[in-house]
């Protein structure tokens, strides 16, 4: 597996021989399925909850650079430092920095896929400090030298004989089991010894509330608590489109999260964070910072359309229902987000040329729209991207430079193809000339003997449909009107 | 960083937004269910999420008590200032307080206590939710660290949801330094699917439910 | 998305029929079939000459500007207020549910895709049909395309036609609700993950014990019926049309696929 999106094609190849893959895959999807459809008996009651959740995204989005600021503002007032960041480098700088400035060498990371997103470990590691994932998923990735292949279960690509053999090897004095209460004891007490002794906290925020100014995280294994707990430095990262306005927002978004990701009326820990350690109080991280990430957002912001992408509340529900993600799994897509989601999410941080595979990569069945939870229409956005790589480009001018930008997006029209253009064209120009389909019809029908059998993608598994000896409309040509 | 803030900002606002999704403040809540009604829903939730819950009159709640400590083989137990006067004397574990920081305390906190015993805020019936906001007297670590978390809910401070507990209890005005919902022991399914209890916090919750 | 509920009118005289570019050319029986079982309730059909594609393909591999051209041709074919029956579940979902975002300007747009049915949802929302099944006992599926389930809501009329049918045993294939990974340039662009979503489609029908299976889609039931011969397995699936009419005929003959 090849960790880029430009590898799609080979990466799922790949896969779709993978007998392990494939299984592993399957049913873990089937049992996701079947938690979130027991956590939504009702069809109705999904409807109507999805319907607020999307309202309140779209709201906030409205409203995103004022929700930013006040969002800052009551950081601020509550003791946390707020930070800003354009790219992934600044992001992973300012992180850094913050834990060098400090004299740290240790941290420990709680789930997050967007410090996954900007690869701040591998940063933080050139810098000489230790970044050990604690989520247990998370952790058995990191000692596999892989990365998450889904956003909520990171390691579900793995079994229990694969995860065993990786103890066993991996971790001094460990024997191989299958057993997993002794696999999940096991990581126990590794991590343990790293929440006690890490210098600082690092973590994702699952939704950030402008209003009191407050973290929210939510998990099942208290990894997150500990991370934000235990260690004096908390350092919070968290992409913009995270910013809710009220906290009576958290609610409905946080019955929709648990319920689409695990089929979880909730979590067992919803964690708020409002401010560091008091004096008065004996124990929390004494600094808490927040380090807010543009990487591409601003971009899927600026259109209408495009901008619900960042209504998504990063419950995976998509992905567990996709069909394409179920066969090939979420390496293929060689992006930190896999999926349905990560394919109209990541053109925006890499650009459509780097990306051009992942639209294309979908039937439009439409069954990532049908589950997810803040009725993100994702096969009309994947429709949208298609037509931005597949436009001739047009770059303009911009105002005060004389560097050319892109009209939509970066990366836009590079997809496009001279001959598949001209054969659209030329397709658009017989199915708008009666005179011209029927002659094309009458060619096709009559000559569908000599038709030769292509070896082509078709082919591998179907042989090629052959056309009627005598169309319909030509056997309906002397029907009488009124 | 500060132009990073002016970049970002001032990209958000180049775009134009149309005020048609102006959206009233998503506030409502249905009719109150009646106290047994909520403590049945509490019980079973908290239940199917593996948590233990003894439900009893604050009278009875020594004594209660002491038989847990033998059932769950506790031999160090971490109060605080807010427990220590309900539980039971005679033939009781070693009971300790957590000191003035964490900073002195880890080592015993993370190798020597059993369980730990705090107060709630308050519960949540829908989802089997414990509010907690740990404070000075009841430091957040206390119901994370220790194997098994022990905790207080009176019967009385159960609220139907999550947006009903935050409304009556005005969070928004003053929000603690740390708001938590509990809802069972630690646990996680990232191993093939299956679960497994007590994965980084306390593997065994008990709710003790004072009614009366 | 199935958004708005439909408001379905009462039954009417007359309906244009939109057969699809795949019926044309691949399946015109399944047309002949679909205006006999209309005629045989008293609707008149009328079949515009100039229909051609509805620009799906084009529409979904991105070149919305040639979807525009085709679609305007398309709405141009129909010009009377009558309700236009659709062959198709997914030809029918981009009629009624994608032309308005693809020519928002139009002002005839909205009228014309208020007017779509697709050919299930019409016999028993509009024409609330009732059928007797003359046929043999038999074990069938139903095959509902993805865009027909999801945009046009036509799972439901399928099953609802099939029950009818007394001596037809409907049996629910695993994974029911799945693509068969047909999408159009999806087939062709990712073959290979078409291949391996059609290979689990076709051997969950296959293991359903099935006689065949039906679709009100030839497109799925193209890449279907072209597996299975590709696996030399018998199992074909035949267009709903065809099977109602067959199913509902004094006699019944053998149906010509061709």
């Amino acid at each position: 597996m090849h960790n880029s999106p430009r590898n799609f094609k080979h990466n799922a190849h790949q896969a779709l021989q993978d007998n392990t893959i494939r299984s592993n895959f399957r049913g873990a999807m089937d049992f996701l399925r079947n938690k979130r459809r027991a956590a939504f008996p009702d069809r109705e009651d999904f409807e109507q909850l999805s319907a607020q959740g999307a309202a309140i995204k779209q709201r906030c989005l409205q409203k995103l650079p004022q929700l930013l600021e006040q969002l800052e503002q009551q950081c601020h007032s509550n003791g946390i430092q707020v930070h800003w960041a354009e790219t992934a480098q600044q992001a992973n700088q300012i992180v850094q920095q913050l834990i060098t400035d400090r004299g740290g060498r240790s941290a420990v990371k709680g789930k997050s896929m967007v410090t996954e997103e900007i690869g701040l470990t591998d940063h933080l590691n050139q810098f000489g400090i230790d970044c050990i994932e604690s989520d247990m998923g998370e952790y058995i990735v990191q000692l596999a030298k892989e990365i998450p292949s889904h956003i909520i279960m990171p390691a579900i690509h793995k079994n229990a004989e694969q995860i065993g053999h990786l103890f066993a090897d991996k971790i001094p004095n460990v024997n191989y089991t299958t057993d997993v209460d002794r696999l999940i004891n096991t990581g126990r007490e590794q991590l343990r010894q790293h929440f006690y002794g890490a210098d600082v906290g690092i973590s994702g925020v699952n939704f950030a509330i402008a209003e009191t100014g407050t973290l929210c995280l939510v998990e099942n294994e208290g990894n997150g608590r500990m991370t934000t707990t235990v260690p004096n430095l908390h350092i919070a990262v968290t992409g913009i489109e995270k910013v809710v306005e009220f906290l009576a927002d958290i609610p409905p978004l946080l019955k929709l999260l648990t319920r689409s990701a695990t089929g979880q009326a909730i979590t067992t820990y919803v964690n708020m964070i409002t401010r560091p350690r008091q004096d008065d109080e004996r124990d929390g991280p004494k600094e808490v910072h927040l380090v807010l990430l543009d990487n591409g957002r601003s971009q899927a912001f600026a259109d209408d359309e495009l901008r619900k992408t960042l209504q998504c509340i990063r419950c995976g529900a998509c992905m567990n229902y996709c069909p394409v993600y179920t066969r090939i799994g979420g390496h293929a897509y060689g992006t930190v987000y896999p999926g349905p989601i990560g394919q109209i999410f990541t053109p925006h941080q890499l650009g459509l040329e780097q990306t051009k595979d992942l639209p294309t990569a979908s039937s439009l069945c439409g069954a990532c729209e049908e589950v997810c939870p803040v009725k993100i229409p994702i096969p009309k956005l994947l429709q949208r991207l298609r037509v931005e790589s597949n436009k001739p480009s047009l770059r303009v001018k911009t105002e005060n430079s004389d560097r050319t930008e892109p009209v939509v997006m970066h990366g836009e029209g590079s997809a496009r193809r001279r001959l598949e253009a001209l054969l659209w064209r030329v397709w658009a120009g017989i199915c708008s000339r009666p005179a011209l389909y029927r002659t094309t019809s009458w060619a096709v029908t009559r000559g569908r003997q000599l038709i030769p059998n292509w070896k082509n993608g078709w082919t591998q598994s179907r042989t090629l449909p052959k056309p009627a000896s005598k169309p319909l409309h030509e056997r309906l040509k002397n029907r009488i009107h009124s | 960083m500060n132009s990073a803030k002016q970049n970002i900002l001032a990209r958000l606002n180049r775009t134009p937004l149309s005020a048609k999704h102006a959206f009233a403040r998503t506030a409502q809540s249905p009719a109150e269910p009646s106290t047994e009604f909520m403590t049945e829903q509490f019980v079973q939730a908290l239940e199917s999420n593996h948590a233990e819950v003894i439900i009893t009159v604050r009278s009875a709640l020594t004594q209660v008590l002491g038989a847990l400590f033998i059932e769950k083989k506790i031999s160090t137990l971490l109060t605080s200032e807010r427990t220590r006067h309900m539980l039971p004397t005679a033939e009781a574990p070693q009971y300790s307080e957590f000191p003035e920081s964490i900073e002195i305390f880890k080592q015993a906190l993370f190798n020597k206590i059993d369980a730990s015993i705090t107060t709630s805020q308050g519960a949540i019936a829908e989802t089997g939710s414990i509010i907690l906001w740990p404070d000075s007297v009841e430091p957040r670590s206390m119901s994370l660290v220790p194997p098994v978390h022990l905790v207080l809910v009176e019967q009385k401070s159960l609220f139907p949801d999550f947006q009903s507990a935050i409304q009556r209890q005005a969070w928004s005005q003053a929000m603690p330094t740390n708001a938590i919902l509990v809802s069972g022991p630690s646990k996680t399914a990232d191993i093939q699917q299956t679960l497994a209890y007590g994965a980084h916090g306390p593997h065994a919750l008990v709710v003790l439910l004072l009614t009366g | 998305m199935q958004t708005a509920i439909k408001h379905y009118p009462s039954k009417p005289k007359k309906v244009y029929l939109y057969a699809t570019c795949l019926v044309d050319n691949f399946a015109p029986q399944s047309g002949l079939d679909a205006i006999a079982l209309l005629e045989r309730e008293g609707i008149e059909i009328i079949y515009p000459q100039g229909q051609t594609c509805c620009g799906q393909p084009a529409y979904n591999s991105g070149y919305a500007e040639q979807a525009q051209q085709v679609a305007i041709h398309q709405i141009a074919q129909f010009p009377q207020p009558w309700p236009i029956v659709v062959l198709s579940g997914s030809c029918g979902g981009m009629l009624r549910k994608h032309y308005p975002t693809l020519l928002p300007d139009s002002p005839e747009v909205a009228a014309f895709s208020e007017r779509i049915y697709e050919f299930s949802e019409f016999l028993v929302h509009v024409l609330k049909i009732k059928l007797e099944d003359n046929g043999h006992p038999e074990r069938v599926a139903l095959h509902t395309s993805c865009a027909g389930r999801r945009e046009m809501g036509i799972r439901e009329p399928g099953v609802q036609l099939l029950h009818q049918l007394n001596n037809v045993m409907l049996v629910e294939q695993a994974y029911e609700s799945e693509c068969c990974g047909f999408g159009g340039s999806f087939s062709v662009k990712h073959a290979d993950i078409s291949s391996a979503m059609l290979e689990d489609k076709t051997r969950h029908l296959r293991e359903a014990d099935i006689d065949l299976y039906v679709s009100a889609d030839w497109g799925c039931m193209l890449n279907l019926n072209g597996a299975f011969e590709h696996q030399q397995q018998t199992l074909r699936g035949i267009h709903l049309a065809s099977y109602l009419l067959q199913r509902t005929q004094a006699e019944p003959e053998p149906i010509d696929n061709a």
